[in-house]
């Protein structure tokens, strides 16, 4: 890394506008692919990753790469990772956000787009679809079978279309994630998102982008874990539908 | 004879509750409100076993035939509500949990910053 005086270090800082939030859990296997994909495609964003607890060495990896580091002081999902770094971004004055999961499955090329779209369109928040249009993504059956159950629900009680609810593939305008830095949306907020930033005023659009499919570390959502999350969500999505109503 | 054995066993297990909670209270392993809830359950079972008939005038009241069944429905609901009010306050605490863990982090960050300007370093990723 360049060794920079204080002066410099701040005029640089000033320019960087959008932060990268890299939420990670047990992600050793992956942290540093990740890392170097943004490197490579985003070499001018700021980057954060955000250590949820980890009991591997993805904090010392990442941390030895020079990007940015925080770490919870116990695993909170990935609900509480992403807001921590929504709060980080809006304490620090970026204008726009994109999150790229841990786990390798966001390639950050793709990344570039949902950016460029969160720009030209003045949308709010941008979703990398899996299933917009057939880009090769399948998916678990629990995760397939769920994110139509939400595309449904979603369809239902906010009359907007959104095929992939559980991506977490997303860039955010200033107004979103100073909306998300102050309300939690859950262990698990991606769906539930979608219905409070459109209760809010948001626009949201969605692009379909390629994904990959997940090599090493494990899935967030286990098969057993799978019905209890589409209860809880289905219920946060309804009663937040509820509230933008009053 | 059995109707007397009810009443001995009831008096014991509110005495027992009551010795409990004191003793909780005393070692400030218990919260007073807590405590004031305990209480008044075991001043209700204390009641309950010194004045029987209440329970059967209670069960016919409400159109409940056997008194003891009454005694059950009562303790069911009450103990239901208790679970939902300590639900809520779990849940509560948990999401205060979570913001000052998140506050913890963010500010053991600016720290570190701090910390490395003062060292004449660059803090990471500017």
């Amino acid at each position: 890394m360049i060794h920079l005086g204080h002066e410099a270090a701040e005029t640089l800082a000033m320019k960087k506008t959008t932060l990268i939030i890299v939420p990670a859990y047990e992600e050793e296997a992956n942290i540093l692919k990740v890392l170097k994909d943004i490197r490579t495609h985003l070499p001018e964003a700021a980057v954060l990753v955000v250590n949820d607890g980890s009991s591997d060495q993805t904090g010392p990896l990442a941390r030895g790469t020079g990007v940015k580091v925080i770490d919870h002081p116990y695993n909170m999902g990935i609900g509480a990772a992403v807001q921590t770094g929504f709060k980080y971004a809006v304490a620090k004055g970026f204008s726009e956000a994109l999150q790229i999961d841990g786990d390798y499955q966001h390639p950050a090329q793709e990344g570039i787009r949902l950016l460029k779209v969160l720009k030209e369109t003045g949308a709010d928040l941008v979703i990398g679809s899996r299933y917009v249009e057939e880009t090769g993504y399948r998916g678990s059956f629990w995760r397939r079978t769920g994110n139509r159950l939400f595309q449904w629900v979603n369809a239902l009680v906010m009359g907007e279309k959104i095929v992939d609810n559980t991506s977490g593939f997303r860039a955010y305008s200033r107004k979103a994630l100073t909306l998300l830095a102050r309300t939690y949306l859950g262990e698990y907020p991606e769906p539930e998102s979608i219905g409070y930033l459109k209760s809010q005023g948001c626009r949201i659009v969605e692009i379909p982008v390629k994904m990959r499919q997940r090599t090493g570390g494990r899935s967030s959502i286990t098969p057993w874990k799978g019905m209890y999350y589409m209860v809880r969500v289905l219920a946060s999505i309804i009663s937040f539908n509820r509230r933008s109503r009053r | 004879m059995t109707f007397l054995t009810l009443k001995i066993s009831t008096f014991i297990l509110s005495v027992f509750l009551l010795t409990w909670v004191f003793s909780l209270v005393r070692r400030r392993r218990l919260m007073e409100e807590y405590a004031f809830l305990w209480i008044c359950i075991a001043g209700v079972f204390l009641v309950l076993s010194f004045f029987h008939p209440i329970i059967d005038r209670v069960a016919r009241f409400f159109g409940i035939e056997y008194g003891p069944a009454a005694l059950f429905l009562f303790f069911h609901v009450v103990t239901l509500f208790i679970l939902i009010r300590v639900s809520i306050q779990l849940s509560d605490y948990k999401a205060k949990k979570r913001i000052l863990a998140q506050e913890v982090a963010l500010l053991k960050d600016r720290l570190n910053e701090l910390d490395q300007r003062l060292n004449g370093h660059e803090p990471a990723d500017l």
